[in-house]
């Protein structure tokens, strides 16, 4: 897999964070519990890569919202969860009480819009930096396997270049970690560190 | 199509879709209201496009709308307002007065024109659905419950289960550890029952491979228990005796002595005593009896150790004894009438030669009979205590029965038959002591019979093993008997007919059988008798057979006279002279000497003249002086070709029998007749030639 250099890795970083603390502050507005949203690591993959990186995930059910995004790059983006956890998210900002651990369409619609806040900040957040418009889908919420919703869904391009996002919500005592998986498809990665190449040509002017 | 109708078509549209739709401006400002809007709110869309939203619903500006719609007027990707979180973007009131419950998209929506983006709200009534979910989240919730309920029932029921399972199992556990304590207990018995079987079956065993009859005698003088032995010994069977009273097998004159015993018993004495039980055939058990309680039983324990054959041994051992000893006075008595007698029969023989008168001679004829008698008596005498030491030679034994037995059946009126095997041992034997036994066994048998009978004699070769009984060393031996069919011998006497003087006859002597015992005992054999009032008697007679071949029967003696010159030694005066004068009489020169100191002086001195002894006949014993047994190695010393002949009242001195072993060349016993003297010295004579 390419290896991207330290700016070009500074400069996603720095994009994700800023969209990540973007839905932070959403968050925080919507419950009445403190929201820290903490990125540990950032990841660019290939598939194969990606399938080794979530091999013991696999196999299991996994909570997605997924919305794909189309623009000078394009591709799907999706917010993913193990299904407990995704739950336990749901009941701690709804202030339910929790352990039910079925996500009913009302509560899926609870974790849409956390999935839209979250992936609008990192979507937003990229878009308002390289000054671009990018034209999104509605989220979706999808409850599947990674390998089915990532590598062997046949209705979207199969992907080329991925971002893992590793995304970890600290509400009250709890944490819950989670996955931004950015999909690219084939040369919209390539668009993306192009645009940012202009950024630090920017910067060196 | 006027630019109005193209502007206002696509949100035209939107007035029939089932959802609550408008369009917001960046500056708040309503640009479109649809219908469905304006049935929920009651709010005209006349009354409402063209103003501020805010005026209606002011929430709308709050920053959790405001920053989110901030990003849609930018062209930022469409927001969601959940129904959970944004529960009423647009409140309105359903008709039963609840607020509809709303779940709301937003996109941007550029005009074409224009860079600006305007907000397109589209909301979506899901009160129903979110009703139907709660419900069913009640629903479930209380399934949940219930199951929950369940759960706890399940788990006390469980709880109970496992309570009553570790009740069951330390219940089991118990039965197990009972059982087992039982199981050990079955073995613990078990073992104690065979060891107890095993005690039983020794202790059987014991009783019954017992060599004494053991018994239990009852209170009342019944006979319980009995071994095995009791059939052997007795001819008893075990139903025979149990239950009968211990007397019926006891002889009548034991019963008081057994009584007094039972008695002692009851007191609680134990004891050992000696006496006679009744056997199945009749005749006597001699047994000794040891008789005890046994604790904690009300019987009596009765060992009984049959001693017949000790009893009869040790009744032998008396018999032999007491015949030894009165042997010994007999023998004594007999060598000195012996002495006696050989004067008187020498003095009457020589008063014979030379008594002119006839009444005198008559007289001497008289006396000299009534001597020889004596002698005969005193001969019996000297036999019967062993003086009789059997001068003995291998013979023929078939014929010296058939000879003895048909000469003293002579002119008998009783009948007779031999049984005699041709291949019959021979035996070594004094052939007259031998005739004698023989003789006086058919005299018996014949006196048994006054009127007439058959008297059987038999003989049979007969090997005695160490098993036997008899009083025998084992090996072979000639087995003589002699059966009558007389009257037989009252029990009480069978015991004492060998005894010396024993005699049940008016004429008898008593010395007949006493003297057949006495030579049967030398001759190392066994005489025995078997007899039953009126049944007959039997006598047996075991001698020892020989392996030698037996020698041709001796010539008749004789008169033998002879020529030489013979010295005489022996301490009596009389029988010196009536010796001399027998001597010259068989044509003899004769000296005499009175002891072997005078023997000895005597033959140096004819030595020395040259005028020797041809013969030199010595007593054996010469109270206070040299006997014949030393004066014979004196001469033997001066001339080892002595010819000695000695000569004694004691036929049983070793010397007598085993003469030649002693340097003498002859025997002769006293007292002796001049034809046994003339024999001797011829051969002597003879000898001395060889």
């Amino acid at each position: 897999m390419r290896r991207l250099d330290h700016y070009q890795m500074d400069i996603l970083r720095e994009m994700i964070n800023i969209g990540v603390g973007r839905a932070a502050a959403i968050l925080n507005e919507l419950t009445k519990f403190r929201v820290l949203l903490q990125v540990p690591f950032i990841k660019v993959l290939s598939p194969a890569d990606l399938k080794e990186e979530t091999k013991e995930l696999g196999r299991d059910m996994v909570a997605a919202v997924r919305l794909g995004f189309e623009g000078p790059f394009s591709g799907r983006a999706a917010l993913v969860f193990p299904p407990d956890s995704a739950s336990k998210l749901v009941s701690v900002l709804t202030g339910e009480e929790p352990g039910t651990p079925e996500l009913d369409s009302v509560r899926a619609g609870t974790l849409e819009e956390v999935g839209n806040i979250v992936l609008n900040g990192v979507m937003g957040s990229i878009g308002n930096m390289l000054k671009r418009n990018i034209h999104y889908s509605l989220p979706t919420y999808i409850e599947d396997t990674i390998d089915k919703l990532i590598f062997l869904d046949r209705t979207v391009p199969s992907p080329n270049t991925i971002l893992l996002v590793h995304i970890r919500f600290t509400i009250e005592q709890l944490h819950i970690e989670g996955d931004i998986i950015l999909l690219f498809d084939v040369g919209s990665f390539t668009a993306l560190l192009a645009l940012i190449e202009t950024l630090r040509n920017k910067d060196q002017e | 199509m006027g630019d109005t109708e193209t502007l206002e078509s696509p949100f035209g549209i939107l007035d029939d879709v089932p959802l609550g739709v408008f369009i917001l401006r960046n500056d708040y400002v309503v640009l479109f209201w649809n219908r469905c809007l304006e049935e929920w709110t009651r709010i005209n869309k006349k009354n409402i496009i063209g103003k501020d939203i805010t005026i209606h619903f002011p929430h709308l500006k709050e920053p959790r709308y405001s920053s989110r719609l901030h990003d849609i007027f930018q062209g930022g990707p469409p927001t969601i307002f959940s129904s959970q979180l944004h529960s009423h973007v647009i409140p309105s009131l359903l008709p039963n007065g609840i607020l509809r419950i709303q779940h709301t998209y937003i996109t941007a929506l550029q005009v074409s024109d224009k860079a600006d983006f305007y907000a397109l709200f589209a909301i979506q009534d899901v009160t129903d659905l979110t009703h139907r979910i709660q419900g069913y989240r009640a629903m479930r919730g209380q399934a949940l419950e219930e199951i929950k309920e369940r759960e706890r029932v399940e788990e006390k029921l469980k709880n109970a289960h496992a309570d009553l399972e570790l009740r069951v199992q330390e219940r089991t556990a118990d039965l197990v550890s009972l059982n087992k304590q039982l199981q050990e207990e079955i073995k613990e018995r078990k073992h104690a029952e065979e060891e107890l079987q095993k005690t039983k079956t020794y202790m059987e065993s014991i009783l019954t491979n017992a060599l004494d009859l053991i018994i239990t005698i009852k209170k009342n003088g019944t006979i319980g228990y009995t071994n095995r032995h009791i059939d052997f010994e007795t001819g008893y069977r075990k139903e025979d005796i149990k239950g009968k009273h211990f007397l019926r097998f006891i002889p009548e004159h034991l019963k008081k002595f057994m009584t007094d015993k039972w008695n002692e018993l009851n007191e609680g004495n134990s004891g050992i005593y000696e006496s006679q039980i009744i056997k199945a055939d009749g005749t006597l058990m001699h047994c000794l009896i040891s008789q005890s309680a046994i604790p904690g039983f009300d019987e009596f324990l009765v060992s009984i150790k049959d001693i017949t054959a000790r009893k009869k041994m040790e009744n032998e051992l008396i018999k032999v004894q007491k015949l030894e000893s009165v042997g010994i006075l007999a023998g004594g008595i007999a060598h000195d009438f012996n002495n006696l007698l050989t004067v008187i029969l020498g003095n009457i023989l020589l008063a014979k030669r030379y008594v002119m008168e006839k009444e005198v001679y008559n007289n001497l004829i008289e006396t000299e009979k009534a001597s020889l008698r004596a002698k005969d008596l005193t001969q019996q005498l000297l036999t019967f205590s062993k003086g009789g030491t059997p001068l003995k030679e291998t013979l023929s034994i078939a014929e010296l029965i058939k000879d003895s037995a048909g000469f003293a059946l002579r002119g008998s009126s009783v009948k007779y038959d031999f049984f005699i095997p041709p291949d019959l041992w021979p035996a070594e034997v004094d052939e007259g002591q031998i005739h004698q036994v023989i003789n006086n066994l058919i005299i018996n048998s014949i006196q048994a019979m006054p009127n007439g009978g058959v008297i059987q004699v038999q003989a049979a070769n007969v090997t005695i093993g160490s098993e036997s009984l008899l009083p025998l060393t084992p090996g072979p031996y000639v087995k003589i008997s002699v059966k009558d069919n007389g009257v037989g011998i009252q029990e009480e006497h069978v015991q004492k007919i060998f005894d010396p003087y024993f005699t049940t006859k008016p004429n008898g002597s008593g010395f007949g059988l006493s003297t057949a015992y006495s030579i049967i005992i030398n001759h190392n054999g066994y005489i025995t008798v078997e007899s039953r009032p009126h049944s007959g008697t039997t006598f047996y007679v075991y001698l020892p057979a020989s392996p030698k071949k037996f020698s041709p029967k001796r010539e008749e003696k004789r008169f033998i006279s002879g020529r030489g010159r013979i010295l005489f030694m022996d301490d009596e005066a009389p029988v010196r002279v009536v010796t001399g004068k027998m001597l010259r009489h068989l044509g003899y020169d004769v000296a005499f000497v009175k002891n072997g100191e005078e023997a000895v002086l005597a033959y140096q001195e004819a030595k020395k003249s040259g005028d020797l002894f041809d013969v030199v006949i010595m007593d054996l014993t010469i109270p206070g002086g040299m006997g014949g047994m030393e004066a014979i190695k004196r001469l033997l010393s001066i001339d080892p070709k002595v010819r000695a002949i000695v000569a004694s009242g004691y036929s049983n001195d070793p010397v007598m029998s085993d003469y030649r072993k002693y340097g003498f060349c002859g025997v002769v016993s006293k007292p002796f007749t001049i034809v046994e003297l003339g024999q001797v010295l011829h051969s002597a004579l003879i000898y001395a030639d060889e």
